[in-house]
């Protein structure tokens, strides 16, 4: 952890090295770095204004906070950081208590440095002592925010790292034949063997082999479908869910049932076509043409021609037309 | 001639010949996308088919290995099961439950030509005969209730054969 923070540091404030060592003597060497840094600090800002913030941080909080203040229109929240940090900076050793506060908001100060920086060129030097002082902190009690927000931009690139090699496209049954040869994989049971199996239970119910089953079941024609689900519940089941079977049973169901009302209507004609001998008799049978017949097959016919033969079809008429007379007496 | 391990689930090591294995269109299919390395001593593992299946499948592949490939599937097309080679029928002369090993094996190392044939000969054990004699030839129990029994009767009362 503190490896990675020490180079984070180095890449990004080389100026800190020194300071990191100890923060508990900042204050001390403080004095010290303020005569080296302007040659480290960017060249854009002039060195006799960080000079005069060097020696307003020395002199207190109070001094710092008018100049921090010009900053808190671009960055909310800014001001309080800065008094937070300042007042750390000049009482840490005083006020430790604070430095837990700090730890909560450390994590936002590299999004300090890349917002303050442009303004660094035109107008006060205060944010540069700001970067500076940031990374003391974290520094100073390892945080753990901070890591979390410029690790991910690392982690990738260190777990890449790690992958030595990527493996060809090629199988490894080494291992594969090894365990299928210790441990039986399959899971339904082998019935190599027996006898007599219960082939489509088992192929469709058992292990939901369905394009089997419904290839098995169009070799068969309807009739044997009809079979088929005659056998038991659940090859009744397998021949009802199969609906390219079931429909070609239905169908055949449904021819079968026409065609053998038909086969009954066509075996009495045919019955009938066989007993008489022509149309004519059988017009005779039902009583058409009787008279005609009569008179045919009776050539000295004894009865008078009478009235006209009455048509069969009107006779109940002419009964209800007669009993309706009597009614009328 | 390049030869090919596979392994039954049993442990038993087939060295087959490839052009036989490429029956298989699951193994084909592995050896065309894995690439194939000369003297290859890798064993290709079949853990759903045990050795005596294997040994089956591999002598149906070596007889079958010059047929042309099957036709393809055309469902307005009238399925026939009495086209079986005397060859086959020989070979699948077998007990039903090696019969059903070989249709899992043949659906799942994708022989179409094994397949087709195995499911012709269920088929061909279910043709032609009463719900009784179906039950008989695979051992099933009737295990409709009377009522059900007589439910089924009448819808397929039609179908009865008289």
């Amino acid at each position: 952890m503190k490896k990675l923070k020490k180079e984070k540091i180095e890449n990004t404030k080389r100026r800190i090295e020194k300071q990191r060592k100890s923060a508990r003597f900042l204050y001390a060497r403080y004095k010290r770095e303020i005569n080296r840094s302007p040659q480290q600090q960017s060249p854009t800002s002039p060195s006799s204004s960080r000079q005069s913030w060097y020696d307003s941080v020395d002199s207190g909080y109070v001094s710092l906070t008018p100049q921090s203040g010009g900053y808190t229109p671009i960055i909310s929240g800014y001001k309080s950081r800065v008094s937070c940090i300042s007042s750390k900076r000049h009482h840490r050793i005083r006020l430790d208590p604070l430095q837990s506060d700090l730890r909560t908001q450390r994590h936002s100060t590299p999004q300090m440095i890349t917002q303050v920086s442009p303004r660094r060129k035109t107008s006060s030097p205060v944010p540069p002592s700001h970067i500076v002082l940031s990374p003391n902190y974290i520094n100073a009690s390892p945080p753990i925010s901070s890591t979390d927000t410029q690790k991910p931009s690392k982690y990738p690139i260190t777990s890449l790292a790690t992958i030595t090699e990527i493996k060809p496209k090629r199988l490894d049954f080494s291992h594969c034949a090894l365990s299928g040869a210790l441990h039986y994989t399959r899971a339904t049971p082998d019935y190599t063997g027996r006898e007599t199996v219960d082939i489509l239970s088992l192929l469709g119910d058992r292990s939901n082999h369905w394009r089997i089953v419904s290839k098995i079941l169009s070799f068969l024609g309807p009739q044997d479908l009809c079979s088929v689900s005659m056998v038991s519940k659940t090859w009744r089941t397998i021949c009802m869910n199969d609906s390219k079977a079931n429909t070609r049973r239905l169908i055949h169901v449904i021819l079968r049932k026409n065609v053998k009302e038909n086969l009954k209507l066509i075996k009495k004609s045919k019955i009938e076509g066989d007993i008489q001998s022509s149309p004519k008799s059988r017009y005779a049978r039902k009583g058409y043409l009787l008279e005609v017949q009569n008179l045919l097959q009776v050539p000295g016919n004894q009865l008078p021609p009478g009235s006209p033969p009455v048509s069969p079809s009107k006779v109940k008429f002419h009964s209800f037309v007669k009993s309706a007379n009597s009614m009328r007496k | 001639m390049p030869n090919i391990k596979l392994q039954s689930s049993d442990g038993e090591v087939f060295e087959v010949d490839v052009d036989i294995a490429k029956c298989s269109v699951t193994i084909k299919t592995m050896l065309e996308d894995l690439g194939m390395d000369e003297d290859e001593e890798e064993v290709v593992p079949l853990p759903n088919v045990n050795s005596a299946i294997l040994r089956k499948v591999i002598q149906w592949a070596t007889y079958h290995k010059d047929d042309p490939p099957p036709p393809e599937d055309d469902e307005n097309k009238d399925k026939r099961t009495d086209d079986i080679s005397s060859w086959d029928a020989d070979f699948l002369k077998v007990d039903q439950g090696t019969l059903y090993e070989l249709i899992l094996a043949a659906n799942y190392l994708d022989i179409k030509g094994l397949l087709e044939v195995t499911c012709k000969t269920v088929a061909n054990m279910i043709k032609g005969k009463t719900p009784e004699e179906v039950r008989k030839t695979f051992n099933i129990k009737n295990d409709f209730s009377p009522s059900e029994e007589e439910q089924v009767r009448k819808e397929n009362e039609w179908c009865e054969e008289k």
